[in-house]
């Protein structure tokens, strides 16, 4: 159930939703469903949905787009949530007390940036990630961007 | 960098091999335990601006866990500390606009035919 006040708890849950979902029990929410068979993906298709979009992927398993507030629930081929991205709109709490807008040096914690994909991990003292949750913000080192602004979370399941 | 568009469409092996040919030494970088690990990343180490390339192959069609953040096709560059672009940028992404997803500061943007690109609601559009 969509909750945009619904925290983020690493590996678990997200606005709401939780990991490890069916797909079967949520699809009802989605107003479109494009079929990968037919249509690509691309990125104007989620620009321009307005409602709640779900994308159908040819091997099973979709994307489901919702536009306000901005979240992404995405589910792996047996159809299981495995991972949710939130943005604008969302108003859960990221981080202690943090949320979207907040800035990404305000995150009292280790991070690591994985600059392959410009995105924010915890991580221990010893520089080992903590699995679970991820920040997306400018993809600059936090020691040398501390007021780059947090954008989207993402919390995820690599095991499903 | 003269010609960026020419960087689509090269895989690792093949952006590894374009700097090896050039005489530079090429080395596989490390991937960081729990991170998604779907990006090819190579250490560069007698450059004199480029400090490492990137090949991050289409994620368009994958589900779940092994989809990208930026999901369609790059290959990204970045400078070595102190140097930037003629634009003032530490990296370079080539990229499919109509399946690259978001953005990254401080980075210039082109498109596979080598045309600048700027970020404007979500979506990227050729610089004029």
């Amino acid at each position: 159930m969509l909750n945009i006040c619904g925290d983020a708890v690493p590996g678990k849950s997200l606005s709401g939703f939780n990991l490890g979902e069916s797909l079967s029990d949520l699809l009802g929410l989605a107003d479109t469903i494009i079929d990968g068979n037919e249509i690509d993906w691309t990125v104007s298709l989620v620009n321009s949905n307005s409602g709640v979009l779900f994308y159908k992927f040819k091997e099973g398993g979709g994307v489901m787009y919702f536009a306000d507030p901005s979240l992404e629930l995405n589910f792996n081929a047996e159809g299981l949530l495995c991972t949710i991205v939130a943005g604008d709109g969302y108003q859960g709490r990221i981080y202690n007390e943090l949320s979207i807008g907040s800035k990404l040096g305000e995150l009292d914690h280790f991070l690591y940036l994985d600059d392959t994909n410009d995105v924010h991990y915890l991580c221990d003292d010893n520089e080992n990630i903590l699995p679970g949750i991820y920040f997306i913000a400018e993809g600059e080192p936090v020691e040398e961007e501390p007021d780059q602004i947090i954008t989207q979370v993402c919390v995820y399941d690599r095991s499903l | 960098m003269n010609n960026p568009g020419n960087a689509y469409g090269l895989d690792s092996q093949q952006l590894k091999t374009y700097f090896e040919m050039n005489g530079y030494d090429v080395r596989k970088a490390p991937v960081k335990s729990g991170t998604s690990g779907n990006a090819q990343v190579y250490d560069i180490l007698n450059h004199a601006e480029l400090q490492k390339v990137q090949h991050s192959p289409s994620t368009s069609h994958k589900v779940g866990a092994e989809r990208s953040q930026h999901v369609g096709e790059y290959n990204k560059f970045t400078y070595k500390s102190g140097n930037v672009d003629a634009f003032g940028s530490k990296k370079v992404y080539v990229i499919d606009p109509e399946t690259f997803q978001c953005t990254a500061s401080k980075s210039t943007f082109y498109n596979q035919g080598g045309q600048r690109l700027e970020y404007v609601d979500g979506q990227y559009q050729v610089v004029n």
